[in-house]
């Protein structure tokens, strides 16, 4: 398995009238081929705006302003406009958390696939194409194929609208997905199917899937690798089991506390205290030190950098310095 | 038992201090934007022209001087003379009066009248509001000016009907404004949580409809007071306004678009002043929603 | 949709009578008696008998207004005071001066102004943007008879490109159009304003839209997303404003006509409240709102056209 995606030190920065926020704040890490990467962490942490960066989505006013994104060898953030529009739905394609609003309300959801193909592949016959669009609504599961493809988004619930992002974003067989917490804004039952449908694919085309997501319980059921960010940073990252089994940062310790538990006998739930703070200016203490419960001088004074503790498990605490 | 006083003491303490801090906040970024600022100084400017009308007026506005008519602007007559020998300056001065009048009373009235009536129709929904509705459909088939001619052509000119007149053509504007804002409000939770309390209509739209729609009908009465006064200035124009010889500056418009040639003076400077002043409302108003609806700063 | 079209149409015959009838008793709160101003000096009491049994004004209110009412649903205000011709003849004549003026004038309107619009959307924050605001907002401030002078100096009277009034010479097409030009060209600067503003702001709000995300992840051309998928969504609101306004532009073809001295519906509308000419009022503006619901109608399915969540009404 070679790899895929390399992330160097990325950084994507927003000004603001109250300062500038580093969304990203110096971020790398690797996708191999096949394999199902997961990053973790609350609301605000930067996750989404790793995605993004990607595929050089950023929304004003944020801006990539530094580091190097290597897929397959070559740095997206280098690429002119008409060589990142190539790579966009064609080798890297990304589903995003709303479904409801990630459709465009005013054209057909069979015309919105198609279009994906179309783009990238002007030359097949549009008659081709809206075949395919059809065997594709039938994969991931869109019942009466032939007749729903000429309905409006409005027309579609939730869990169909995701379904629909997801054939549009292998339509053209991607080697990366890039999921957006892809199942946040969908009922339970519903998310589960959706997974199962992410993880056929991924066994079918051999896809690399980044997952973004808050929810622990998910990364245990999908994810070969996972990065836990925290305020711009990747503060732990491990394989799947090894952070289960062994998670090192506080952090995460206070994450895996949190999951509800059946099989304890637990009398009230955990939360973290506090909630995660917006990096404005960058780091100049470990971020989590007010909500730490294990925290101590040396945490407020600097900065801990991500040290490799055990193989493939690298924390950013003072605890392990 | 008292700490429980002291923690609620403590809770309104708080709450006013976010007011506070709100209000603060408000003034600041109203006191940054450049159109608010830009429009208040225009405002401000004319609004002391017309109450300091017979202060700094040179001449009385109406008086004629045979001897010295059509003169272009000079040291003596700033503005020039119109065909009647009255100073121009002096007339945009006082002309000023009425179209702040106008502006200010009509607004004012329509606000009056239509606000409650879209409220009413909004919030108690049914028969009211069909009724309500299809009498501002049937206003609102009326192209604005023609409205006003039509009632100034049946009433007679006065500025009591030029103020009518105006305020009746804005009122389904103000109406449909409030009926759109109430409809939405009174789906939110907290009126339905308001309901269920019991209380009664009178109360909810006193404390919670109409605070909620204050915003929008703030930001609509500024562009309002700019549409008056141009509808004000279309009726002067054509002869449908307030009686000469009191000095209106829609009529001064027409009167020098008839010596356009040979005696531009007056028509410039009707006609800039016009626009500026309404310039100003609309800056202004632009300013305003800048700041109070953080969704419009996106663009 | 033609259900729709149904639909809508028969909403609007409420509204139509309700003009009418406003039409009815605004005329009768005008101050003194129309009979002793039409007669005039000739008012003898038998004179005055005669012509108020001839006008109906001798019957009960109730009996006037149905009478009012049946006879304009079939078109007929009666004879205009002032030269005793059918009011709805007359204005009806004088109407295709007056569309001919309100079409051009909304072609070059929507056409300014969903260009401005555009640009300045898409050239945000740039010099573009910030000119072409300042001109808008300028633009809207000002009267449209205002405008319209301004374009008369600048064009006819100073560079003398233009004929400062009237219609020009019927048989020659050229002509007409030449007339034209400066009172459309007013009609649709004035009008542009307010569509620039709107298409901008809308073109803006739906740029940051998660849809348009999508079309860019999807790796289309800046050109297709602007183009196909914001535009589309960004002229529904659009629209609906171009409609609202169009009361606006009825207005200014009265203004308009008064400054070029072109005969139409506005100048008889105008011509009539001088001469306290009440049927012709009634008629002409009567005929003002029907335009004004018929424009609405459209505008409504035209709406339904672009945005297909309306279609299942």
């Amino acid at each position: 398995m070679g790899t895929l995606l390399e992330v160097r030190n990325l950084k994507t920065y927003f000004h603001t009238r109250k300062g500038i926020i580093h969304a990203v704040d110096d971020v790398s890490f690797t996708i191999k081929e096949g394999e199902v990467f997961g990053l973790v962490g609350e609301s605000g942490c930067g996750k989404s705006m790793t995605a993004l960066s990607i595929l050089r989505l950023v929304p004003f006013p944020g801006k990539i302003v530094g580091g190097e994104i290597l897929f397959r060898g070559k740095d997206l953030l280098k690429m002119d406009e008409e060589e990142i529009r190539k790579i966009r739905g064609r080798k890297i394609s990304m589903i995003f958390q709303d479904p409801n609003t990630s459709l465009n309300p005013v054209f057909k959801v069979g015309d919105q696939v198609d279009e994906i193909q179309y783009i990238h592949f002007p030359q097949k016959a549009l008659k081709e194409i809206k075949e395919n669009t059809i065997r594709l609504f039938e994969k991931v599961g869109i019942a009466k194929a032939r007749i729903r493809r000429d309905e409006y988004p409005h027309e579609f619930s939730g869990g169909m609208k995701q379904r629909t992002m997801v054939s549009m974003s292998i339509a053209n067989i991607p080697d990366l997905l890039i999921a957006d917490e892809p199942t946040t804004a969908l009922d339970v039952t519903v998310q589960a199917r959706l997974i199962r449908l992410l993880l056929k694919l991924k066994e079918e085309y051999n896809l690399s899937i980044l997952l973004i997501t808050h929810n622990l319980g998910l990364v245990a059921e999908t994810c070969d690798r996972v990065a836990v960010m925290y305020s711009g940073k990747i503060i732990e990252e491990s394989d799947v089991y090894e952070l289960f089994d062994n998670p090192l940062h506080p952090y995460t310790k206070g994450l895996l506390n949190c999951i509800p538990r059946v099989d304890r006998d637990i009398d009230y739930l955990q939360a973290i205290k506090g909630y995660v703070p917006e990096n404005y200016g960058g780091w100049n203490k470990c971020m989590f030190f007010d909500r730490c419960d294990f925290a101590f001088d040396r945490c407020k004074l600097s900065v801990p950098n991500l040290k490799r503790i055990r193989k493939d498990h690298k924390v950013r605490c003072f605890i392990y310095e | 038992m008292s700490s429980q006083v002291v923690v609620e003491k403590y809770e309104q303490i708080e709450e006013k201090e976010i007011e506070q801090e709100i209000k603060r906040e408000f003034i600041k970024e109203l006191s940054e934007s450049k159109y608010f600022l830009f429009g208040g100084t225009i405002f401000f400017v004319v609004i002391t022209m017309a109450i300091l009308a017979p202060f700094i007026s040179p001449y009385d506005p109406i008086a004629q001087n045979m001897r010295e008519t059509l003169q272009p602007p000079s040291a003596k007559h700033f503005l020039g003379t119109d065909p009647f020998g009255r100073d121009v300056l002096s007339r945009i001065i006082w002309g000023s009066r009425i179209s702040l009048i106008v502006g200010i009373f009509s607004v004012f009235f329509a606000i009056v009248i239509g606000v409650p009536l879209g409220v009413i129709a909004g919030y108690f929904r049914g028969k009211v509001d069909m009724i309500i509705s299809r009498i501002l459909d049937v206003m609102l088939s009326f192209p604005g000016i023609i409205l006003a001619i039509v009632i100034m052509a049946v009433l007679g000119q006065s500025l009591n009907n030029v103020i009518l007149a105006v305020s009746i053509s804005m009122i389904p504007r103000f109406a449909r404004l409030a009926r759109g804002q109430t409809l939405s409000i009174r789906e939110k939770e907290f009126v339905l949580a308001a309901v269920s309390l019991g209380a009664s209509h009178f109360s909810i739209i006193k404390n919670h409809i109409l605070p909620n729609i204050l915003t929008p009908i703030i930001v609509q009465s500024t562009l309002s007071l700019g549409s008056a006064i141009i509808v004000e200035a279309s009726l002067s124009f054509l002869g449908l306004g307030v009686q000469p010889p009191t000095p209106t500056w829609g009529a001064m418009l027409n009167l020098g678009r008839q010596y356009l040639f040979t005696a531009p003076w007056m028509a410039y400077s009707s006609g800039l002043f016009i626009t500026l002043t309404v310039l100003g409302f609309n800056l202004l108003g632009d300013g305003l929603r800048d700041v109070l609806d953080p969704k419009m700063r996106r663009t | 949709m033609l259900n729709y079209i149904v639909k809508r149409l028969l909403l609007a015959v409420p509204t139509l009578l309700g003009v009418i009838t406003l039409l009815f008793f605004i005329i009768r709160l005008a101050p003194g008696d129309p009979v002793l101003y039409i007669l005039g000096d000739m008012a003898t009491p038998e004179r005055v008998a005669a012509l108020r049994k001839e006008l109906g004004l001798d019957k009960p209110l109730i009996v006037q207004y149905i009478d009012f009412m049946s006879k304009a649903l079939r078109g007929d205000f009666g004879k205009s005071f002032n030269n005793g011709m059918p009011a709805m003849e007359r204005v009806l004549s004088s109407f295709p001066y007056t569309l001919e003026l309100a079409i051009f004038g909304t072609i070059i309107a929507i056409t300014l102004g969903l260009g401005i619009g555009i640009l300045a959307a898409i050239n945000r924050n740039s010099w573009i943007d910030l000119l072409s605001t300042t001109i808008v907002i300028l633009i809207a401030s000002m009267p449209i008879f205002w405008l319209a002078i301004l374009l008369m100096d600048f064009l006819s009277v100073q560079l003398g490109i233009f004929p400062v009034q009237g219609i020009g010479d019927l048989e020659n097409p050229i002509s007409v159009l030449w007339h034209l030009f400066l009172p459309a060209m007013t009609l649709g600067l004035g009008m542009s304003a307010t569509i620039a503003r709107m298409t901008r702001s809308s073109l803006l709000e739906v740029l940051n839209e998660d849809f348009v995300r999508t079309a860019w992840s999807k790796g289309a051309s800046k050109y297709v997303v602007i183009f196909k998928h914001a535009l589309r969504n960004a002229l529904i609101p659009v629209v609906t404003i171009i409609g609202l306004n169009f009361g606006y532009l009825l207005g200014g073809t009265v203004l308009l006509e008064s400054v070029f001295s072109r005969p139409g519906l506005g100048t008889l509308l105008i011509e009539a409240v001088y001469a306290r000419d009440y049927p012709q009022i009634q008629a002409s503006v009567f005929f003002f709102s029907l335009v004004f619901i018929i424009v609405n109608i459209g505008v409504d399915i035209l709406y339904s056209f672009l945005d297909p969540r309306i279609k299942l009404r």
